[in-house]
């Protein structure tokens, strides 16, 4: 008896070595928090386009989505270089904007920035990055400067209040006509041209058409409805006026279709662009491709070409969404995290502000902004 | 044994102001208990082995808890009500062995829960929050089973379970369901000789918590707290999902010499670890997002001086409690919070019996604190320690041939773990019991209050308890 006892204790104590041997895990060697990024800012030379020089006295921003944690500021010293110590393992986006004056008479507005993606798997253990960020001259021109597609807070599923808002960045008056709104479809990321699942076109000629001006600094509303969707009893006082937009979706063949008469259209099947669909233009609540095109290449049967792309937005609110709209037009997608039914916008961080990257050009906003640019 | 201090006594701890259902790692004795006699290994180390049972018991409890939080943190809760039905039997099976059953069922509300998701949104690094502000309805039953039987003359061996199932609903957009599944078994031997007792125990503890929040117009919007200040935000979806697993193990022995004499002396010390991991789960995909570990020891010890003669008793004890915790973020997958805590205390007890019938106890009992607790995501640290002490006293008279009444008070400093701006709590407790005999057994009524009273606030913590009590002849 007493042997079996002990047979028992023994096989009791084993068990329980065994048990926590296979529970427990060992604690990590590396601790957050103590990550430094430091960052070179430079510029291409004046003197020679091919070699750069250290940018000094640059404003830098940088900041996660990741936590709740505040953004940092800091100033390039005279190596170009900054530092931020004591971050989080976490995505980061860097930006600076910086207009510089490099003789009296004339102004040049450079911006930067980068989107960096900071994890033990991905740098090491190793506490201390360092990258660098080439600044360019801003591109100013024909922006899509707001995308609203995720509906206002409801419980009815209403979206039909979707809208999408211009700016014209440049110095001098620009001419709508012809253009084309386009919704994409997945193409490959080095495609030359756009796979369209909607296709909607502005009146009047491409590229010589002096009808429909768009005004320096003005920007022009996009409705896929355009009117008060405040009269709607559900979502009254929590959505947009549209009634006063500038231009509006129309579907030719749609059955019904709603037109304001006080508003002109962009229009399908037009005799131009034409496509089956017999709905409105309507798009992802939080995840699609935009893209707005000069409108001299409108056959979309074998695609549009990525050389009369005047911008191109690619959204959505995952953060591990598959990328479908060629990098060359836009390197990433913005809106990651945006809810869907609950008002939320998203607009450039600046109007027109534009590198190419959607992921830092574009931030949630909590209300949408037809017409004017958020605060 | 005294059977009506022991009702009472379990009828007390039942209804204490814990919340129903937690089934924690760390279990603290309660000296202060069982004052007539010295307190068995059982009571002190939760060994089955070294439980007893001197007779067949049967009680039924019927009571409730309210407690109005006027002080309160972020993510406690406004108020809280405790209603609970169980049932204890006490049974000898032969003269070798007895078992014990416990079944319960418990319904536990919290008011005005801002945002948190989690039962105690304190209990955990990895908390995680949404976007209401709610009810919440916690229900379920327990069972606890226990089977001790004697091997040898002196050797005793015991098992014990406890399974648990529970589920909530928060009765706000988005809704928030919660099953819990909390069980634990323990297991040990209780060598009993003539001049000292020795005991060997082992516990596995598993608890798995999944909560669901489901949409009703807008997507769930879900943050998860990497300790207590720094949140990670989550994607959107319709309905968010987190899977809390926790396991842990505890061992340990007790050793205990002059048993059944005046004086008498029991030691314990034990082991602890536990794993709790906090996953996401989105659509089919488990996002881990953070585990945290605590191991830590635990020893205790009383010495006991009950005279068979004369009415003076003394009760001396010691407690010692140290533990650490690390939690590592399974985003990053560094260290993102460390945490240590050690907690001893040294008590002393008078007990007076001038006859059977009455009794009269007064202590007091001192002890020191640290906590250390970091967060190093964005840095954060509450560094704080202090000196605890408590003043108790009580006593039980009859009434009448049939009536019996009890009752106790104490007063307490208490330095508080995760409240951020208060040092110290000022506690008063009251206890009041009343039992009756009559002819199918004992009914017994029983009231308790505490209050806590934060050091630099005016509001306070209320808690209200009244049960009802019944057990066989």
């Amino acid at each position: 008896m007493k042997r079996k006892l002990h047979h028992i204790v023994l096989l009791s104590l084993a068990l329980l070595l065994g048990v926590s041997c296979l529970l427990f895990e060992d604690k990590p060697l590396a601790v957050d928090g103590n990550l430094t990024i430091r960052l070179q800012f430079s510029a291409p030379s004046e003197e020679d386009s091919s070699l750069s020089v250290p940018v000094a006295g640059l404003d830098v921003l940088i900041y996660t989505r990741d936590y709740n944690i505040p953004e940092l500021e800091a100033v390039t010293d005279s190596a170009g270089s900054v530092c931020f110590e004591g971050l989080p393992y976490a995505h980061y986006n860097v930006e600076s904007h910086a207009v510089f004056r490099p003789n009296s008479y004339t102004e040049i507005e450079m911006v930067g920035a980068k989107s960096l993606i900071l994890t033990v798997d991905s740098i090491g253990t190793d506490s201390v990055y360092s990258d660098t960020v080439m600044l360019e001259k801003s591109k100013r021109g024909l922006k899509i400067n707001e995308v609203y597609t995720s509906g206002p807070p409801n419980n009815i599923f209403y979206f039909y209040d979707q809208f999408f808002e211009l700016y014209n960045g440049l110095s001098e008056r620009i001419y709508l006509d012809g253009m084309i709104f386009l919704r994409l479809r997945s193409s490959a990321l080095d495609a030359d041209t756009l796979s369209v699942t909607y296709i909607y076109q502005f009146p009047g000629t491409p590229g010589t058409g002096r009808q429909y001006p768009l005004e320096p600094g003005a920007f022009a509303v996009l409705a896929g409805n355009a009117f008060d969707h405040n009269l709607i009893g559900p979502i009254r006082g929590k959505t947009v006026d549209l009634s006063h937009a500038d231009w509006e979706f129309y579907n030719m063949i749609e059955a019904g279709a709603y037109d304001n008469p006080n508003v002109p259209n962009l229009t399908s099947n037009n005799g131009r662009v034409s496509q089956a669909s017999k709905v409105d233009f309507m798009v992802g609540l939080t995840g699609d491709g935009l893209a707005l095109c000069d409108g001299t290449d409108y056959d979309q049967t074998d695609g549009i070409d990525c050389r009369t792309v005047i911008d191109c937005v690619e959204y959505s609110s995952s953060p591990d969404h598959i990328k479908e709209v060629p990098t060359a037009l836009d390197a990433s997608y913005g809106g990651v995290g945006q809810l869907k039914y609950a008002g939320q916008s998203l607009e450039r961080i600046r109007p027109g502000f534009d590198t190419n990257n959607s992921a830092i050009d574009f931030v949630i906003i909590s209300k949408p902004t037809p017409g004017y640019h958020h605060e | 044994m005294n059977k009506k201090t022991i009702a009472s006594l379990l009828l007390l701890a039942a209804f204490s102001f814990a919340a129903a259902f937690e089934n924690s790692l760390i279990r603290l004795p309660q000296f202060q208990d069982k004052t007539e006699e010295p307190l068995s290994a059982y009571a002190l180390t939760g060994n089955p082995a070294a439980a007893l049972c001197p007779e067949n018991v049967q009680i039924l409890r019927l009571g409730t808890a309210f407690s109005t939080l006027g002080y309160r943190r972020a993510y406690d809760p406004a108020a809280t009500r405790l209603y609970r039905a169980d049932f204890t039997t006490l049974r000898r099976i032969d003269d070798r062995s007895f078992f014990s059953t416990n079944i319960s069922y418990d319904e536990y509300r919290q008011r005005d829960i801002f945002a948190s998701m989690e039962k105690d949104f304190y209990d955990d690094y990895f908390s995680m929050i949404d976007s209401t502000v709610g009810n919440t309805a916690y229900y379920g039953p327990r069972l606890q089973i226990l089977y001790n039987i004697r091997l040898t003359e002196k050797l005793f061996f015991g098992v014990e379970a406890d399974y648990g199932v529970e589920r909530s609903l928060k009765d706000t957009f988005p809704q928030t369901i919660t099953i819990m599944r909390n069980s634990h078994y323990r297991a040990g031997f209780d060598y009993r000789g003539k001049r000292a007792t020795l005991g060997v125990f082992g516990r596995y503890y598993d608890d798995q918590t999944h909560y669901e929040a489901v949409k009703q117009y807008s997507e769930v919007e879900t943050k998860t707290y990497y300790g207590y200040n720094v949140y990670y935000n989550e994607l959107a979806t319709s309905t968010a999902k987190k899977r809390r697993t926790r396991n842990g193990l505890e061992y340990g022995g007790h050793a205990g010499f002059g048993s059944g004499t005046p004086v008498s002396v029991d030691i314990s010390v034990s082991g602890l670890h536990r794993i709790s991991r906090a996953d996401l789960l989105r659509g089919s995909y488990t996002r881990e997002r953070g585990l945290w570990q605590r191991q830590g020891v635990h020893l205790n010890g009383n010495l006991n001086w009950y005279p068979e003669e004369g009415p003076a008793a003394v009760r001396v004890y010691a407690d010692y409690l140290a533990f650490e915790d690390w939690g590592k973020s399974m985003i990053s997958n560094a260290l993102v919070i460390e945490n240590e805590e050690i907690r001893s205390r040294f008590g002393a007890m008078l007990v007076y019996r001038p006859s059977l019938a009455q009794q009269a106890y007064a202590g007091a009992e001192g002890g020191t604190v640290s906590y250390d607790y970091r967060e190093y995501v964005f840095p954060f640290a509450d560094v704080r320690g202090g000196f605890e002490w408590k003043f108790y006293a009580g006593a039980g008279i009859y009434l009448g041939a049939k009536t019996r009444t009890t009752f106790s008070l104490g007063y307490e400093k208490e330095i508080p773990r995760f409240y951020w701006n208060t040092t110290d709590f000022e506690n008063i407790d009251v206890i009041i019991n009343l039992e009756q005999l009559f002819s199918f057994g004992y009914i017994n009524l029983s009231f308790e209050y505490i209050s806590k009273k934060p050091a630099n606030d005016l509001r306070t913590v209320e808690s209200v308890a009244f049960g009802v009590s019944i057990r066989r002849k």
